[in-house]
């Protein structure tokens, strides 16, 4: 349920990165964090269910980031099963989630439309 | 051709939601969304607090729901306007349904807005609707063991209520294994025990609204 709206705002989003880049997207690359609490199986499930009713041959690339988290007390950095604001070791609060929330289209592949190259309209 | 990027899938809301989160500001309006599972006592706390604060502010809530409700209409008193948004199958409130719901509103005579999110508690805590609080409740008849089982949203909370404490001793829940489970995901987040169906329980937490509230009045940009 919850990655059938993802997947949605997916679609969009990559939409949105055609018209900016001037590219028929072919495959797209992402990232998915594992706390961001969006299962990267049923993401791919319900992705290949909208390009299949919308017709878009669009390959997907789903990739895992782990999560972790940097302490600034023990200047250790560590990978976690889950979300927290605490730190595995020292159990001190002055750890921070550097990685693991992603939901990010990392990269696109595809065509140039009309000759026009993707080039900073940044 | 390859264009590398970082775009996050959830931009658009998030572009909405910053637009949002500027207008609500402009106004002194102060926003919180509620998330909870289905049943965990949204609406009855939402009735409870109504019924204290209404008469000191002016009040908005948007409700969403998967199917028409009644909700909404348990929550329409003097002083309070109420809309419903079916989201018909999304299984949360998102940015774009919010700027749609604001429409029924004037919001230079707004003092608080309320989102009753869709009963759900993995997906509505993705969607930021430009509020100014996430609060999540928590009922006993659920199990202690949620906030383990569902981290991210206790990760984004800035409020728990614990809700229905009238039946801990019908449940193996412990209060205490909640608070340490939510705090160890959390730390900073504040935590209330209440029970919804009993306006004096919700006592300590206005207290604290109220002053969220006026701070957030205090904020709003002098014309
Ligand atoms: N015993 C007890 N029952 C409660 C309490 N709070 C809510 N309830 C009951 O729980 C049921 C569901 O409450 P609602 O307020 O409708 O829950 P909700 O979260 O709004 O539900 P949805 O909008 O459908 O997700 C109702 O029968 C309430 O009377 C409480 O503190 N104690
Ligand atoms: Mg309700
Ligand atoms: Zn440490």
């Amino acid at each position: 349920m919850h990655e059938a709206s993802i997947a949605l705002a997916t679609i969009e989003a990559i939409k949105e990165l055609e018209r900016k880049e001037k590219i028929k997207a072919e495959k797209v690359f992402i990232e998915i964090g594992q706390g961001s609490g969006v299962n990267i199986s049923a993401l791919s499930f319900c992705l290949n269910q909208i390009t299949e009713a919308e017709n878009l041959s669009i390959k997907f690339h789903l990739t895992d980031v782990p999560i972790e988290g940097y302490c600034k007390k023990c200047d250790e950095k560590f990978t976690l099963k889950s979300l927290t604001s605490v730190c595995p070791k020292c159990e001190s609060l002055s750890f921070e989630i550097i990685s693991g929330c992603e939901l990010n289209i990392k990269e696109i592949e595809g065509e140039e439309i009309e000759g026009k190259g993707s080039i900073s309209d940044t | 051709m390859k264009v590398k990027v970082v775009y996050p899938i959830l931009k658009g809301n998030e572009e909405i939601a910053k637009d949002l989160k500027e207008k609500f500001d402009r106004n002194g309006i102060f926003v919180f969304n509620l998330i909870s599972s289905p049943g965990a006592g949204k609406t009855t706390f939402l009735e409870g607090l109504i019924n204290k604060i209404s008469k000191f502010y002016r009040i908005g809530v948007i409700v969403g729901d998967i199917e028409d409700s009644v909700d909404a209409q348990r929550l329409s008193k003097p002083n309070v306007l109420s809309v419903q948004l079916n989201t018909k199958s999304a299984c949360h409130l998102d940015a774009g349904m919010i700027r749609e719901g604001l429409s029924f509103f004037d919001l230079t005579k707004l003092d608080l807005l309320i989102i009753e999110n869709v009963g759900n508690l993995v997906c509505p805590s993705d969607f930021y609707l430009g509020e100014d609080m996430k609060i999540v409740i928590l009922s006993v008849t659920e199990g202690d063991d949620k906030p383990k089982k569902y981290p991210n949203t206790f990760f984004k909370a800035d409020v728990v209520l614990i809700n229905k404490t009238d039946l801990v001793s019908f449940t193996n829940f412990s209060v205490d294994k909640a608070r340490s489970d939510i705090h160890s995901i959390n730390p900073s987040v504040k935590i209330f025990e209440i029970q919804a169906t009993k306006e004096e329980s919700l006592v300590e937490f206005i207290m604290f609204l109220e002053q969220r509230i006026k701070w957030k009045k205090n904020q709003k940009p002098s014309v």
